[in-house]
């Protein structure tokens, strides 16, 4: 590496020494969707963020620290980028920050079993004349290839340190911290001579940095007259693209010594997997053992830690004077936030299995195949893992979304996941189902689940067509090959998920179990069929529900179902002053077929938990959320009493 | 499209269409990439003209 303070090229060398003088403050990682830049900001800072075999993971700036050798540099990860000029929000997130935050070195993380695609982002990086360094991520997969990328040659084209890596399996991050500490000012990689010398006039006439004339060019905010002239009228986006590909092929065919098979035991899986025949029961399949694995692996674990939950709760009450307090803890507490962390082991077996299938590539195949399905209702194969997310919980599911490019399905698919059927609904619609219909209680709960995915679809279909008519932008998905699933970073995906499900256990959920809670008890000293919850249900089981025969213990549950679904059972378990076997015969001899039926109905479909509300309010706004919950609400009172008269008609 | 490197005069090779009329995947620039139907008719079109 040169030493020297200018050299002819006008290469710059910062420091040399960057012990005695410590420069570095702030490093941005900077490369591709799914170049590996989390799961190295993972290994670098010690931290956890989300990191999948999928384009787009990484949706905002992440911050953390990385001490090497007795300094503190910050680490910024950022979603990633094909383009600083790019136009989907992730691509802007990273250009904003690249264009007006400070930060001392650029960090381009490249995936060397695609050099020459990676190189046209490293191309434009250059352009922004920051010091720079190259690290050629999954140098493991390169290997196992059999291919070779010369990296000094690389490093001589580009003007800036090239470092070969491997994030995963932590290969050369010392030679990588050594790199960071040279990085320099790139060389200047020259276009063709006519717009080379459009730059010029731009950066000299408006006082332009390289990179700022070239994407006022690019995005035509100068004379449009005087580009064409330069250009040989080529749209100038284009054209500059074209000189990058140029110059990316040419060097990537230096540099490379074999091109990389890493296609090739993807070809022979896909060509089962995307089998025009196989390929589509093989999906029914997967989809079918992912939610078997979910139940008998992660159902037995919540009934263990529900069981201790309530054991635990017994131990602390009994000891405790009856009175307010010891109510408080019993139901609020441990009857409402317990019964959330119950379900904490299935949610989280869930995304396990979905983040294996995920990290797999498998997912990415699952999109496809359901692309044209999903088409037919206003959405594309890029909704199906949100979509599967939200059996899980709401509340991740809709985060998810934002993986989506196209604005107008992100927002309808956060506006449909609220009916597709959480985990905590499951309980609640077992034992309805055992009340209603004893032995064939498994039949009618998944009738429900069916019910809730196709008003999902036909939901999404009236959104579509109806609140947003504009037609789906182009589906484009890169594809990654498939991996085997690293179970580490399956684990921490998952976990990060679950997070989302715990936090909202522990605000939204607490909060709003004490506040029902008070309105179940209060006033204090009467029965609980004269609380505030048993007066508005009375009220509303003599008003709106009449039509569907619910009873006020029925309507009052369906109110606490907003603190959080899983609600309904224990508060219908107080209002009936019964449990488990008890409550399903005090159930079934209190309503008819007809109304219990509506009932379960209603309750699959009707508005979603607060938590829920939250997020969707977060990502869609409170316009849409309000519309969204009357339409859901309205959607789940018309089917439900469909569902009575049908009953009626059919059992009695 | 062009920030995909998806550029005018590219070779872009169809590798696999998938079932169900879904997308088909191209590679191009060693890398691969899903499109649907509709989009890569344009494209196709676009480039061998
Ligand atoms: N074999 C191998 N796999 C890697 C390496 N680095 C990352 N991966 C895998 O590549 C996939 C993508 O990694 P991420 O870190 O999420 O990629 P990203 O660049 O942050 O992706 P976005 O946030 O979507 O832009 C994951 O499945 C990683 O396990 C590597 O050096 N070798
Ligand atoms: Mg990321």
């Amino acid at each position: 590496m040169s030493m020297s303070c200018h050299d002819s090229s006008g290469e710059h060398v910062l420091h040399t020494n960057s012990q005695a003088n410590p420069w570095i403050n702030r490093i941005v990682l900077v490369g591709n969707p799914n170049c590996g830049k989390s799961t190295l900001f993972n290994l670098i800072t010690g931290m956890s963020v989300h990191v999948g075999n999928w384009p787009g993971v990484t949706v905002d700036v992440k911050m953390a620290q990385w001490k090497v050798d007795g300094e503190i540099w910050e680490v910024v990860d950022l979603p990633g980028s094909y383009s600083l000029l790019g136009k989907n929000a992730d691509e802007q997130v990273t250009s904003n920050f690249l264009l007006s935050q400070e930060y001392d070195v650029i960090l381009n993380i490249v995936d060397s079993t695609s050099l020459e695609r990676s190189l046209m982002l490293t191309l434009e990086l250059l352009d922004l004349q920051k010091p720079m360094v190259v690290a050629l991520n999954f140098v493991d997969e390169l290997e196992k290839s059999g291919a070779t990328i010369d990296a000094d040659k690389l490093s001589e084209e580009l003007g800036v340190p090239v470092v070969p890596i491997s994030a995963l399996k932590g290969i050369n991050i010392d030679a990588l911290k050594e790199a960071l500490k040279n990085a320099r000012l790139p060389k200047l990689i020259p276009f063709n001579r006519s717009l080379e010398n459009l730059i010029a006039t731009l950066q000299k006439r408006d006082n332009l940095g390289r990179f700022q004339a070239l994407s006022s060019i690019a995005s035509e905010q100068t004379d449009m007259d005087e580009i064409m002239g330069h250009l040989d009228g080529i749209h100038p986006q284009e054209h500059i693209a074209m000189e990058r590909y140029r110059k990316a092929h040419q060097i990537a065919m230096g540099v490379m010594k074999k091109l990389p098979e890493k296609w090739k035991w993807s070809d022979m899986l896909d060509h089962v997997l995307l089998h025009p025949v196989v390929g589509i029961p093989t999906f029914v399949i997967i989809l079918y053992l992912l939610f078997k694995v979910i139940f008998a692996v992660g159902q037995p674990l919540t009934d263990l830690v529900a069981g201790a939950i309530s054991w635990i709760s017994v131990v602390v009450t009994t000891h405790l004077p009856n009175g307010l307090m010891k109510d408080f803890i019993q139901n609020a507490l441990f009857g409402g936030v317990g019964n959330v962390i119950s379900f904490v082991p299935l949610v989280f077996v869930m995304f396990f299995t979905v983040g294996l299938l995920e990290n797999s590539g498998y997912m990415a195949r699952a999109s496809l195949i359901m692309d044209r399905p999903l088409s037919r209702f206003g959405l594309s194969g890029k909704s199906f893992i949100s979509l599967i997310l939200g059996f899980g919980c709401n509340v991740p599911a809709i985060l998810s979304t934002r993986a989506i490019d196209d604005p107008v399905e992100r927002k309808i698919a956060s506006m449909v996941i609220p009916l597709i059927p959480c985990n905590a609904r499951l309980p609640v619609l077992t034992v309805l189902g055992s009340a209603l219909f004893g032995p064939q209680a498994l039949v009618a709960v998944l009738f429900c689940y069916a019910l809730s995915v196709v008003f999902s679809l036909v939901l999404a279909f009236a959104f579509r067509n109806v609140a947003f008519k504009r037609m789906p932008t182009f589906f484009a998905l890169e594809m990654p090959p498939y991996r085997m699933p690293s179970l580490k970073m399956t684990t921490k995906l998952a976990w990060f998920r679950t997070k989302d499900f715990l936090h909202k256990a522990f605000t939204v959920v607490l909060l709003a179990t004490v506040v029902f809670w008070a309105l179940l008890t209060f006033p204090l000293g009467a029965d609980v069929s004269q609380s505030y919850v048993a007066r508005t249900g009375t009220f509303l089981s003599r008003t709106v529900f009449k039509p569907l025969g619910f009873n006020w213990q029925m309507s009052s549950a369906l109110l606490m179902g907003l603190a959080a679904k899983e609600a309904v059972l224990s508060s219908l378990g107080q209002l009936y002053k019964a449990s488990g076997s008890a409550l399903v015969s005090s159930l079934a001899s209190s309503f008819s077929s007809s109304s219990g039926i509506a009932f379960m109905v209603f309750f699959v479909l009707y508005v979603p938990c607060i938590a829920t509300m939250a997020a969707l309010r977060k990502e869609v706004g409170p316009k849409w959320t309000v519309i969204q919950l009357v339409v859901q609400l309205v959607v789940a009172y018309l089917v439900s009493l469909g569902a009575y008269y049908l009953s009626y008609l059919l059992f009695v | 499209m062009y920030e995909l490197g998806l550029l005018p005069g590219i070779t872009v090779e169809v590798v696999k269409r998938t079932p169900l009329g879904g997308p088909i995947i191209v590679e191009f620039l060693t890398q691969r990439l899903a499109l649907s139907l509709k989009e890569a008719h344009w494209i196709h079109v676009d480039v061998l003209s």
